[in-house]
């Protein structure tokens, strides 16, 4: 599904030159889930807004579904940090724009943002707007948006960082449900080591800036809700922590 | 409801100091709101309600013709560093000039009519609300634009579903301040050249020491100024429910 090459992505401000990514290479096949880790400022959202193809400066090779990358992949779904709904949209027109930006006509639109809101358990919300729902029900009305449009690839930023405990948990649970109905590739970036190890069937862990792949980890546990009372997903996690860790020169005691 | 009492409470403590006031003076410049308040009766449907209707005519073509012209450039500009800094020393330099010296070269233009006072009142108001405008669509938060862009919008969407809506209670908010400047900037404009208006009809009782029509002339004014308040308030709570939750 997604075959990156030795990406390298630099960014010319006029105070400065910054390599955000420094070289990174991985591939995610179709319908698997990936989780990419790094330490804050590794580059790891300049890689989603590469995959997503909103960031088209860049050198080496991306390619999403047999193409190179391109700007305006219909069935990429991009969810942004602070999920990126519209203040001044209720929950029901969020969650149908992308329908609409497709000039999907107004009867179907109605009809898959009613059954998606449905499923999510957003249904009851949809009159109120962003500013009037919790971090957990933005979240889910960002991803009701994404899966409106039936996406293939599911790319999110930080998706749970901020959210409490349970919430989070109940979220990635939702997600793994979604993933397995709808059977999309996920790319997930995130800094949480928990969630990595929850959610990537594959683990890339990045280096701090210029993010370069410090090691890539199969993970074939995740993807059922158990996993995280497994001993074998704690042994992952420490795993994780000491490949983060030796990424940080400057701090092993990460 | 609420809204009502209390426009109306702030109605009547107004009249109630004016009457104490002209109780207390006791001049004939200041006649108490009873006599005032006959008059306008007495000629609201007649030259008064003319002259209120032209004025408020020039006020809201002037308005309309800013929000037409300052919006779409406040855009252009918000959105494009390189045309902000072509047009931003010419902004600033024409800004705090008061436009009101413009009018002995917009009266031989354009004559005494409504249009050089509604293109004054546009000139004044243009200014107001395109630096706002250019501000707000300039910092929309990226993260906004970047996630409308990935679910497919062009352009012409992009302007629709996200800048405009972003800007637009900062657009309401400019126009009303603006245009309590711009209600003044008129009355001053009609009393010097024009033969209609509330400031020709004001200005005309005040010459012929008229006090009581005066005071209906400005009683129609503060209408005026009541009405477009209003109107901008409603139009900020119905387009800008999101604002107010």
């Amino acid at each position: 599904m997604i075959a990156v090459e030795d990406l390298r992505v630099t960014f010319y401000t006029p105070a400065a030159t910054v390599a955000a990514l420094g070289g990174v290479s991985f591939r995610v096949a179709r319908g698997d889930t990936c989780a990419v880790i790094g330490p804050s400022g590794c580059g790891k959202s300049t890689l989603l807004y590469v995959l997503a193809g909103l960031l088209r400066n860049f050198q080496g090779r991306v390619v999403v579904a047999g193409e190179a990358v391109k700007p305006g992949r219909r069935r990429t779904a991009l969810i942004l940090q602070d999920y990126g709904l519209l203040p001044w949209k209720n929950v029901f027109a969020n969650a149908g724009l992308g329908l609409e930006l497709r000039g999907v006509p107004r009867a179907e639109r109605e009809a898959r943002v009613t059954r998606i809101l449905r499923e999510l358990g957003l249904y009851e919300l949809r009159r109120l707007f962003p500013g009037q729902l919790s971090g957990g029900q933005r979240q889910r009305v960002a991803i009701a948006r994404a899966l409106a449009l039936d996406p293939d690839l599911l790319l999110m930023d930080e998706p749970f960082s901020s959210l409490d405990a349970l919430t989070r948990e109940a979220l990635q649970d939702n997600l793994l449900e979604i993933w397995h109905r709808t059977g999309c590739t996920i790319v997930l970036v995130t800094h949480s080591i928990e969630e990595a190890a929850f959610l990537g069937r594959q683990v890339v862990v990045l280096s701090p800036r210029p993010g370069r792949v410090v090691a890539t980890h199969l993970n074939p546990g995740a993807g059922k809700s158990s996993w995280r009372q497994e001993p074998e997903f704690h042994c992952v996690c420490s795993f994780l922590r000491q490949q983060l860790a030796g990424g940080v020169a400057d701090a092993p005691d990460l | 409801m609420r809204r009502t009492f209390e426009t109306g409470a702030a109605v009547a403590a107004l009249l109630l100091l004016w009457e104490l006031l002209a109780v207390v003076l006791d001049l004939e410049a200041l006649p108490p709101p009873g006599t005032a308040f006959a008059v306008f009766g007495r000629d609201f449907l007649g030259p008064l309600g003319w002259h209120l209707l032209v004025s408020t005519y020039r006020v809201l073509a002037g308005i309309a013709l800013a929000v037409l012209t300052a919006v779409p450039l406040g855009f252009i500009l918000g959105r494009n560093p390189a045309a902000d800094r072509l047009a931003a020393p010419l902004i600033y330099l024409v800004y705090p000039v008061p436009k009101i010296v413009l009018l002995p070269v917009l009266i031989p233009l354009l004559g005494i009519g409504d249009a050089s006072k509604v293109l004054l009142i546009t000139l004044i108001l243009f200014f107001q609300i395109l630096l706002p405008v250019r501000d707000g669509a300039r910092y929309v938060p990226a993260a906004l634009v970047d996630s409308v862009v990935s679910l497919g919008a062009n352009t012409r969407a992009l302007y629709r579903h996200v800048i405009w809506p972003a800007v637009l209670p900062e657009m309401l908010t400019a126009l009303r301040v603006a245009s309590g400047t711009a209600i003044a900037v008129l009355f001053f404009a009609e009393t010097i050249s024009s033969q209609e208006g509330l400031g020709y009809y004001i200005f005309d009782a005040l010459s012929s020491w008229a006090y009581p029509e005066m005071y209906a002339g400005i009683i129609a004014m503060g209408l005026l100024g009541f009405l477009i308040y209003t109107v901008l308030d409603w139009l900020e709570r119905r387009l800008c429910t999101w604002k107010y939750l």
